[in-house]
């Protein structure tokens, strides 16, 4: 429940080989990861490499078949943390007949515990995303940077000690994914933890304290986005990646 | 109630009050019943059938019974009455091209009708596939009834006379009567007013699917539009359970069921008020009352497939099934008398929730309150339990698009 204190604790997520397989589909695990406090941690893979399966798995939407999530030493395997993890989706998940304003407030009704909380919430979230007047707009006529700005606005709003961002600029133009990279950084600077998933190299490479590489639903190597690069012999952390899964598990 | 479910509630509620779509077609459907109502008795009046009568006879008896004719066709509406004199035989005296009904009195039936030993024929044409004409073979009927019954009379009497006896003609022309009672299925008596319902309670039972459909169409999707705009994602890892979600999704229903039972009090009241039927403000709100409850457990039994059979293709699939069910009982309840039905057909009908919703209705209707009570609880019961199965398996996986 909000507001969330940042948690003490230096390993805020720990993954321990967590599996799942579904019955149509290929298998993902088993996945390890570990995060550090005010750390950004990005996911990087093709399609279908199991990012978002890895992410469910960690959010408690979906029950690993196997191992644990750990959220600062507690178990939060398949039951999630409850108002703890805060999330962006690939999606821009709004209700297109809210105004964005609502859409904020009804999110914040969730999470608060009462209605003054509530409203402190929402109006802390329209703050950082900046939209203005426009947040008495209906959310469906916002253009896709717009959307993405409202969502990502409330998460970080939330403080929650980890925050999940499933392509968090996907799509956008460059003006809206400067912004949004701003809220990252920013949310880092407070002690926030984030995982985030993405197809820009490059903006991991400016972004991101540590990547994994995952393909075929398993982690191929984790590193300082530089360091990999120099593992790999590479240019770029394309390049490392494109190296990783050629020399690992077939692209 | 938790506030989570209240929050979900408001959330929904403002998404069903805003869909101008589905409260356009919501509205537009319910006005089609009263619409329905005017066509039927409305167009009527518009019909202009033309019913031809040739008179070949000049006898007062001819001319008694053509006066009759004229004067009951003069008193219905959508007919126009013609008279052709003519002294031709019978058989110059057939169907009269253009018009729906052509009614004979042939030259020999005033001479027919005063003998005391022969039959008076009267010559009907009509046109096949006509409503109108069919009711002009109706309205003939009454009146050849009363005329025949009346020189039945006559020749009860005349041969009475003849026979030196004295006789009451009825009894001799009716020694066998029928004695009608209406009563409920519980055997109680009927007043005659509750009994010119009845048929018109039939027709109040067809007209829930007006509204229904539409209302059910608006909130089928419920869970599977969170899933499929990515929401259900972002919904799944807040703090609210499944029962709260679940529940705050049937509260929320109540917005577009409430809407729904608004334009159906609308509706009722113009069709009760457009065929000047004899309604009072308790039926209107009855059925308001059920179309209600027919939206909410047609949003219950969504919810609880949409858990077991997860995707946007299934909740289309399943609305399309409620529909055509629907569809089905709504509109045989205009025909058929389902406690008349053999047990196997009973109770299959009986599954379907709108079997109750329609009979209730009926009964309301009619008066018979305790069987409109009995056939509400089947559906409150449907409500309560598919809702508390859908929030039992509920879980976060089924809020979220597959991979």
């Amino acid at each position: 429940m909000y507001p969330v204190k940042i948690l003490e604790c230096d390993n805020v997520l720990v993954v321990e080989n967590i599996v799942k397989k579904f019955k149509k589909g290929p298998r993902i695990g088993p996945i390890n990861l570990k995060l550090k406090r005010s750390e950004i941690f990005a996911l990087i893979g093709p399609n279908g490499s199991g990012k978002t399966t890895t992410i469910r798995m960690i959010l408690g939407i979906y029950k690993p078949d196997n191992g644990r999530v750990l959220l600062c030493g507690e178990d939060i395997t398949g039951k999630g943390a409850r108002g703890r993890i805060a999330y962006v989706p690939e999606e821009s998940a709004i209700y297109p007949r809210l105004t964005g304003f609502e859409h904020l407030l009804f999110y914040a009704k969730l999470y608060a515990r009462s209605r003054a909380e509530a409203e402190k919430l929402a109006w802390r979230a329209a703050n950082i995303s900046g939209l203005g007047r426009d947040l008495y707009r209906r959310a469906g006529e916002y253009s896709k940077g717009m959307k993405r700005k409202l969502v990502v606005s409330l998460a970080l709003a939330l403080d929650a000690p980890l925050l999940v961002l499933d392509e968090p600029t996907a799509g956008l133009d460059v003006y809206s994914a400067v912004t949004i990279r701003e809220f990252i950084k920013h949310a880092a600077k407070r002690n926030q933890t984030v995982l985030m998933t993405s197809h820009n190299m490059l903006e991991v490479e400016k972004l991101a304290d540590r990547v994994a590489f995952i393909a075929n639903g398993r982690i191929l190597d984790t590193g300082k986005p530089k360091d990999l690069i120099e593992k790999y012999n590479a240019d770029t952390l394309e390049d490392a990646f494109v190296k990783a899964v050629k020399g690992g598990v077939s692209i | 109630m938790r506030y989570g479910t209240l929050i979900i509630a408001w959330k929904e509620a403002l998404e069903i009050i805003r869909d101008r779509r589905s409260l356009l077609l919501m509205l537009f459907s319910a006005m089609l019943f009263p619409l329905l109502g005017v066509m039927i008795a409305g167009l009527k009046t518009q019909q202009e059938a033309l019913v031809v009568v040739i008179m070949c006879d000049e006898t007062v008896e001819g001319k008694e019974l053509l006066s009759r004719i004229e004067a009951a066709f003069r008193a219905t509406p959508g007919f126009r009455i013609e008279i052709i004199y003519t002294n031709e035989s019978i058989k110059g005296c057939t169907a009269y091209p253009g018009a729906v009904a052509t009614i004979v009195i042939p030259g020999d039936f005033g001479e027919n009708v005063t003998s005391l030993d022969r039959i008076a024929l009267i010559y009907f044409y009509k046109v096949v596939d006509s409503p109108a004409a069919e009711e002009a073979g109706n309205i003939l009927n009454s009146i050849l009834y009363m005329y025949s019954l009346e020189v039945s009379r006559f020749r009860v009497e005349t041969l009475a006379v003849r026979a030196g006896v004295s006789v009451e003609p009825d009894y001799i022309l009716s020694p066998i009567r029928i004695v009608t009672n209406t009563v409920t299925r519980g055997g109680v008596a009927v007043p005659p007013q509750v009994e010119a319902r009845a048929e018109l309670a039939r027709f109040l039972a067809f007209s829930v699917f007006f509204i229904l459909n539409p209302s059910a169409i608006a909130v089928a999707d419920s869970i599977t539009r969170e899933r499929e705009q990515g929401t259900g994602e972002v919904l799944a890892i807040t703090p609210i359970g499944g029962r709260e979600l679940v529940l705050g999704k049937a509260l929320g229903s109540l917005t577009a069921a409430l809407i729904a039972g608004g334009l159906d009090v609308a509706a009722v009241t113009a069709y009760v008020y457009l065929v000047a039927a004899n309604l009072g403000p308790g039926v209107a709100f009855f059925h308001a009352a059920q179309t209600m409850l027919a939206v909410m457990v047609t949003l219950a039994i969504v919810m609880l497939v949409t858990m077991i059979v997860p995707g946007q293709r299934a909740a289309t699939l399943l609305a399309s099934i409620i529909t055509g069910l629907a569809v089905m009982v709504f509109f045989s309840i205009l025909f058929i008398d389902i406690e008349a039905m053999p047990t196997l057909i009973k109770t299959l009908l009986y599954i379907i929730p709108y079997t109750h919703t329609a009979v209730s209705i009926k009964a309301f209707v009619i008066g018979d309150i305790a069987r409109a009570v009995q056939h509400t609880i089947p559906l409150v019961a449907t409500l309560v339990l598919a809702t508390y199965a859908a929030s039992r398996l509920y879980s976060p996986e089924k809020l979220v698009k597959r991979l």
